[in-house]
């Protein structure tokens, strides 16, 4: 199989199966099928020699490559998202988690976070994941603090990531900066965008409370980080809100749809075209001012393998979320809900049925996803997404899948080349 | 070649030895709303 596309005047076709790219002419570019070279019976000189020069890459297996059959990757809890607070200091209108309480509430104790950590700690992988989340991870630092220190204890490589509003972000900033390997910092762009939808408690705007506070953060700090934005159909001009954020000096971006039942933030069908545009728009400024846009970070060099792109995000199996009470979630979009509870720190996986479902969940089980040529670039997308849209965590969400395949497509044009 | 630029070899076949387990699971970038695998790193490279 093969994806051909158009952009800025350029042809471009992906073998899908081995990941191989290149630039074609307009009569090449219209010999390729998807699924096969056309003859190039009637037509000119131009499209016979183009004809010839596709025949020989597929000689070469270059294209039209076909699959290569491997089983998904042997699965091990390696990843942890702990809700440290099922609170927040904010009261954001698209919240996906009821304003940061799941409808739960509750604060997560050492004694619980500990337990979640020895249950990790069994893996039998070197390196472990540690997500500090929320609600507002940064309400209960002392408990984040005392877990980075019950870690250092345990003879694995720990990274750690922190996903904070940043409300509290001033508060031992230089020890945060030092621990996280990654810290992602929730703000949506420009101020009437962000302040529309990430509200204080008092229902203010946000924006003049978390910006200098992030600005302080990243200006000397050289481990990883993103500023992450939500859209809603609210702003489907956010490639204004990407632009803003890079003016105010932050290089590493993402920007992602909403996670939302509202039907007046949800991303519609119709709002497509002009989302893809700014997927668009987006590459040309990671073009111009180099800017690292999480969802055109593709490296066809250095990323993942084959084994891992057909198993899938890992939710479920690799990775679970913790909430506060000490229950056991497929991943964090699954929290709060009591049919996705798959266990508890104390005895672990207590729903094996439930926990199958998601160690199926992988590429080849997806409906649609085998025959779509974005596979290994989503690996079948999101099972909550799925879920939520669809009822079922084998049933991609189509709108989800576009967005996924403009974002694929301007992420591999930006590819450096030389 | 004058109709084709070949702008990248892909290496995904290149499955022997790899599939360790190590690497990041997915959702834990930047995302968590929306599942990119294809831009994780592979530990190894």
């Amino acid at each position: 199989m093969i994806h051909k596309f158009e952009k800025d005047g350029k042809f471009y076709v992906l073998d899908v199966e081995s990941l191989s790219f290149f630039e074609v002419d307009a009569p090449a570019y219209e010999l390729l099928e998807e699924d096969h070279l056309k003859e190039p019976k009637g037509l000119g000189d131009e499209y016979k020699q183009a004809h010839k020069e596709l025949k020989t890459l597929i000689d070469q297996g270059l294209l039209y490559t076909p699959a290569l059959e491997v089983p998904v990757r042997e699965r091990a809890l390696k990843a942890l998202c702990l809700h440290m607070a099922h609170d927040c200091n904010l009261s954001c209108r698209y919240c996906f988690a009821g304003q940061g309480t799941y409808g739960t509430g509750g604060i997560m104790d050492i004694e619980t976070a500990k337990k979640a950590i020895d249950l990790v700690s069994k893996t039998p992988r070197r390196s472990v994941e540690i997500d500090f989340f929320g609600g507002e991870p940064l309400l209960n630092l002392e408990a984040i603090k005392e877990v980075v220190a019950y870690c250092e204890g345990i003879d694995k490589d720990f990274h750690f990531t922190l996903t904070t509003n940043g409300v509290l972000l001033d508060k031992d900033a230089d020890w945060i900066d030092e621990t996280m390997d990654n810290v992602v910092l929730s703000v949506d762009g420009r101020r009437q965008v962000n302040d529309r939808m990430r509200k204080t408690k008092s229902g203010g705007g946000s924006y003049d409370v978390i910006m200098p506070k992030f600005k302080d953060f990243v200006k000397n700090r050289d481990k990883d980080y993103y500023v992450r934005a939500t859209f809603t159909r609210k702003n489907l001009d956010f490639s204004e809100d990407v632009k803003h954020l890079a003016g105010e000096g932050f290089r590493h971006l993402s920007c992602e749809p909403v996670v939302t039942q509202d039907p007046e933030l949800a991303i519609r069908e119709e709002d497509l075209d002009k989302i893809k545009d700014q997927y668009d728009e987006i590459a040309r400024l990671v073009e111009e001012d180099e800017l690292d846009f999480f969802h055109f970070n593709i490296d066809l060099d250095a990323g993942p393998c084959l084994q891992k792109l057909v198993s899938g995000c890992g939710a479920g199996v690799d990775y679970l979320a913790v909430a506060p009470d000490g229950k056991l979630y497929p991943c964090h979009q699954f929290v709060g809900e009591d049919e996705f509870v798959i266990g508890n720190v104390d005895e672990g996986i207590t729903n094996p049925a439930l926990q199958e479902l998601f160690y199926n969940a992988v590429l080849g089980n997806k409906e649609g996803c085998s025959e779509c040529w974005n596979k290994y670039f989503c690996s079948g997308g999101c099972h909550a997404a799925a879920y939520h849209k669809n009822g079922d965590v084998l049933k991609p969400d189509a709108l989800f899948c576009e967005m996924q395949k403009k974002r694929t497509e301007n992420a591999l044009t930006l590819l450096n080349f030389d | 070649m004058k109709h084709v630029k070949i702008l990248k070899i892909g290496t995904l076949k290149d499955v022997k030895g790899r599939g360790c387990g190590e690497c990041q699971t997915s959702c834990q970038s930047a995302c968590k709303t929306s599942c990119t695998v294809g831009n994780q790193k592979c530990k190894r490279r």
